[in-house]
């Protein structure tokens, strides 16, 4: 099923992507899918439908699983991240990712948040210090810990947790930040408070949030794109999406027959 | 749910915690109750010796005459005698002081009345008669078991003649010793009046036809001293003779040579001019006590010093009287020291400094004393004829912290020092029971095993866990798990029959690879590195690279291996060994630290490995994937993440295997050639505690110093285990609260 809508200036690009677990299982049936940049783009679809997967594949993460295949291209501004020049050391720092469960590391939340630029070699305290207080105030952290920045991360709350992990993954000024079902774990006040700081990201950042919540999806994406079974059933801008839904299983996942 | 069955889930929970309750405290108790059983062995070590008297009673004057020249007790503390002046020996119960029997002695010259008597060794009395003729007495003591009269125990006794030396020819001399061993060399020393010392030496000369012919010779002693000769001692050989001095001198004459006494020095002892007042041999003939008149007592033997000139230096400063002594002996069955002055009879021992037992009198003089040859009594006689019988118990006099843990200046030795050497082929030995050198080679042979072990297990683990196949891990778990497996004793013997002659062979070799490894390791591993650009190799998947490490690692060491003696030659002369001994200055044994390190390390990898590629491996994979989804690279992660995250495991893994290491028994018995020296080199062996233990409780008899010295040293193993664990445990629950939530 193709697109209805066309995006202009893409960030990403997918072409014809087919991913294959180990034992030649596919997962993904060849996905054609345009993100916009700047915008929240939310994946939807029922479980098993290959959401995460193709979440995963933007970052290579899938790369982990021994004997998984990859075929199609994937485009990040323009080139291909699967190809064998690519450094997948560089492609990550391009696209940040936070997880479904929080994982700050077992480090200071000061530590935590300059991981990124740490392991890049980063060694000016002036800049450190300058990125913690940027990154954690874009993801609504800062009032809440600059006075125990020294003190361990895994002292905060779930949610502050997972902030936490926004401002790790933004602290190295990604183009994409991938998100994984990042709500789940948490209670409705702190879902609210990552709801609210994902649609103040959008600002600087291009997100693409795989959420199992319609709601969520709703409340937070600009474009939805809903999958079925490794397939693209539909995408399009999330308001027309869930208000009148092209295909007969959009319409029938949205309004909860199956799911 | 159903009542009856929730009754029985919560029978089942009662259970449960009480068969784990029970359990856990079982495992507590038992530990605790090894620990008290070892302790409770050692701790009469350090118990305080005991006197309690065992008789007391008038000695009857009328059968006993005067003047008591000598005393004398069996080891049974049951007959008792006294030698007067009359040359009688009146025997008695020492029970009650009754009298058994009177046996009466007389010189062969026929003289009848005795000057002096004089007792050394196992109740030999010298005696010396008014003509100035001397005999050397015997008393013996056997138990007798009458068959008559339902095997009742008695003990008989016997006096043997043992010498006879006639009266000199020129008069009456004002002292006189003598001694005579059992190849019938008799040796006796007189002074004289006139200030004239005297020694005549008669030994058994065999001609050459087989016949035995007496040859007796005298010579007038060189003296030249300042002062007036005070007291003498001779060797109970009769080999050595010394002699003190007024003015503090002491002299010490060679008399091997029948024909030419020497005099090897004369030293002045002390520079107070104090004068000697008494002398006398240790047990074994080895160590001299000197007894002064400032109350000192003191033990000496000749150290030889940078000029290669032997002169008797004081060795022991043992507890001394507060008045002139007057006499010192030695016990006849270890290296005590017995001393006499007005204020009381005095027990020390030589090796330990310890004041053992001091016995007074109040109001009375003691006048005499006799030890029993076992050293389990004193019998002590004083001026007014009470002759009492004292049991002593003195259960470890060689033991003290000091002859534990510090250097003690041991006899022959040139200087204090740490040692081990608890039991020689005769009594006269003086055991070396320092712990020190034991605990120096436990930890010596724990460091160099970890040395080896750690950096190997924990990269190997790093390795398996994390950069590893999953497959490769599934293989290599198991396998170094079933090295864990294999019993020490077959490491041990592995490590000291073949390892140790193979690396004695080939220690350039060894050296060698250890810079071929390495340097081919990096070099291949840049090599891989560009080689992988290379279009056919990208394809290599990760996780397999460890399969081109390994012809590298063998053909380093197969190169190391065949230009190791080679380059032996050309750097050091075609013998390694050879110049390390005369470069360094240190020796090669062949069964030493190398070989420990690779046998104990082999020992102790399986358990380090294990426990940190457990804790390496259950790391939350969460926490993995945020720091490669930051692009940090693998090494980053491990370095950065994993290993924070399981250093708690880590470092548990690592105390278990120092703890094993600690206690490592058969490997080091076999491989480290048990040699309780205190060397930090690497090319020799040590003998650790637990090894100590195994080689000498077989031979170690029960209740006795050895035997309870080893079990203080199971208690110093129990101990340092248990810290080590006890740091080990408090260290990881900090790591852990630092760096883990898992």
């Amino acid at each position: 099923m193709m697109t209805d809508i066309t995006i202009k200036n893409p960030i990403v690009q997918v072409n014809n992507l087919k991913f294959y677990y180990p034992g030649d299982a596919r997962a993904l049936h060849g996905i054609d899918l345009n993100f916009p940049e700047k915008q929240v783009t939310a994946l939807i679809g029922p479980s098993g439908c290959g959401k995460s997967t193709l979440l995963r594949c933007f970052n290579r993460m899938n790369d982990l699983i021994d004997g998984c295949r990859v075929e199609g291209e994937i485009l990040l501004d323009g080139e291909n991240i699967y190809d064998r020049s690519t450094d997948i050391i560089d492609l990550r720092r391009r696209v940040g990712m936070v997880f479904q469960k929080s994982n700050p590391f077992p480090k200071s939340i000061y530590e935590n948040v300059i991981y990124g630029l740490r392991i890049a070699g980063e060694k000016d305290k002036k800049v450190l210090d300058e990125r913690v207080e940027t990154s954690l105030k874009g993801a609504a952290l800062w009032d809440e810990v600059k006075d125990r920045l020294n003190q361990s991360a895994l002292g905060l709350s779930g949610g502050q947790m997972q902030r936490l992990c926004i401002a790790r993954a933004i602290a190295v000024n990604p183009r994409v930040v991938l998100m994984d079902e990042p709500c789940s774990a948490l209670d409705p006040k702190s879902t609210a408070r990552v709801e609210e700081l994902i649609g103040e990201l959008r600002e600087n950042f291009t997100i693409i949030i795989v959420t199992h919540n319609m709601q969520q999806a709703a409340r937070v994406s600009d474009y939805t794109a809903f999958l079925f079974e490794g397939n693209l059933i539909e995408f399009g801008l999330t308001d027309e999406l869930f208000v009148k839904p092209q295909n007969k299983q959009t319409e029938d996942y949205i309004t909860g027959r199956f799911g | 749910m159903n009542p009856a069955f929730q009754k029985k889930v919560k029978r089942n929970d009662r259970i449960a915690r009480w068969v784990i309750t029970i359990g856990g405290m079982a495992i507590i108790f038992s530990v605790i109750f090894i620990l008290i059983l070892i302790t409770k062995v050692s701790l009469p070590l350090f118990l305080s010796p005991d006197k309690t008297l065992h008789a007391s009673f008038q000695l009857d004057r009328t059968r006993n005459g005067e003047k008591v020249l000598a005393l004398g007790v069996d080891e049974y503390l049951e007959t008792g005698y006294t030698i007067n002046q009359e040359g009688q020996v009146n025997f008695f119960n020492v029970s009650d002081g009754s009298a058994i029997d009177t046996l009466r002695l007389s010189s062969d010259s026929g003289s009848q009345r005795l000057i002096s008597a004089q007792t050394y060794g196992r109740l030999n009395h010298m005696l010396v008669w008014d003509d100035g003729s001397v005999t050397i007495e015997q008393v013996k003591f056997f138990p007798f078991f009458d068959e008559q009269n339902g095997n009742q125990r008695s003990i008989r006794h016997r006096i043997e003649h043992a010498a006879v030396f006639a009266s000199p020819a020129d008069g009456l001399p004002v002292k006189t010793l003598a001694r005579a061993n059992d190849d019938g060399r008799q040796v006796r020393a007189d002074l004289y009046r006139s200030g004239e010392f005297r020694v005549t030496i008669a030994e058994e000369e065999e001609s050459l036809f087989g016949a035995g012919e007496r040859v007796e010779e005298t010579h007038l002693l060189e003296l030249a001293t300042a002062g007036q000769i005070t007291a003498m001692t001779m060797s109970t050989d009769g080999m050595r003779l010394f002699a003190g001095t007024d003015s503090g001198e002491i002299l010490r004459w060679d008399l091997a040579d029948i024909d030419r006494p020497v005099l090897l020095e004369k030293t002045q002892a002390f520079s107070d001019q104090r004068e000697i007042t008494s002398l006398s041999m240790v047990f074994g003939d080895v160590s001299l006590i000197v007894g002064d008149s400032l109350g000192g007592v003191s033990t000496w033997f000749p150290v030889r010093d940078a000029g290669n000139n032997w002169t008797l230096t004081k060795i022991h400063q043992l507890t001394g009287h507060s008045q002139a002594v007057k006499q010192v002996s030695a016990t006849p069955h270890d290296k005590s020291v017995v001393s006499f002055a007005d204020d009381g009879l005095q027990l020390s021992h030589m090796t330990s400094e310890r004041f053992l037992v001091g016995i007074t009198l109040p109001g009375q003089q003691l006048v005499g004393y006799a030890l029993s040859t076992r050293g389990n009594a004193v019998i002590t006689l004083t001026d007014q004829g009470t002759l009492s019988c004292w049991k002593l118990d003195i259960p470890h006099p060689e033991i003290s912290l000091k002859t534990l843990f510090g250097k003690v200046w041991y006899e022959g030795y040139p200087e204090p020092t740490w040692a081990w050497q608890s039991s020689a082929g005769s009594d006269d030995y003086e055991p070396k029971l320092s712990l020190t050198p034991l605990i120096f080679g436990t930890l010596k042979g724990t460091f160099y095993a970890m040395f080896f072990a750690v950096p190997l297990a924990i990269f190997g683990a790093i390795y398996t866990s994390q950069f590893a196949r999953p497959k490769f891990k599934g293989i290599v778990k198991p396998a170094v798990e079933v090295m864990a497996a294999i019993p020490t004793v077959i490491i041990g013997f592995l490590a000291a029959l073949w390892l140790a002659p193979l690396i004695e062979r080939s220690l350039g070799a060894m050296f060698l690879s250890l810079i071929l490894v390495p340097t081919a390791l990096m070099v291949s591993i840049a090599i891989w590195q560009a080689a992988r650009k290379i279009e056919p190799l990208k394809r290599v998947e990760r996780g397999y690279e460890f399969l081109a490490v390994a012809p590298v690692v063998v053909m380093a060491v197969a190169i190391a291996a065949v230009s190791g003696p080679g380059l032996e030659n050309w750097l050091f002369d075609g013998n390694l060994k050879q110049w390390l001994f005369d470069e360094m200055g240190t020796r090669y044994d062949p069964r030493n630290c190398i070989i420990i390190a690779f046998a104990m390390g082999f020992a102790v990898i399986p358990i380090i490995f294990t426990i940190a590629e457990d804790s390496l491996s259950n790391v939350p994979p969460s926490l993995k994937a945020a720091s490669l989804a930051m692009g940090a690279s693998r090494w980053q992660t491990v370095w950065r993440v994993i290993l924070p995250s399981a250093s708690p495991g880590i470092f548990a893994g690592t105390m278990i295997g120092f703890g094993r290491a600690v206690g490592e028994t058969m490997i080091v018995l076999m491989a480290t050639g048990n040699t309780a020296i205190m060397d930090l080199s690497i090319f020799n062996g040590m003998r650790p505690l637990s090894a100590n233990i195994a080689v000498e409780i077989p031979e170690a008899p029960v209740d006795g110093s050895l035997y309870r010295t080893l079990f203080l040293s199971a208690v110093i193993l129990f101990v340092m285990t248990f810290v080590v664990n006890t740091v080990a445990e408090i260290v990881r629950q900090r790591l852990r609260a630092k760096y883990g939530r898992f």
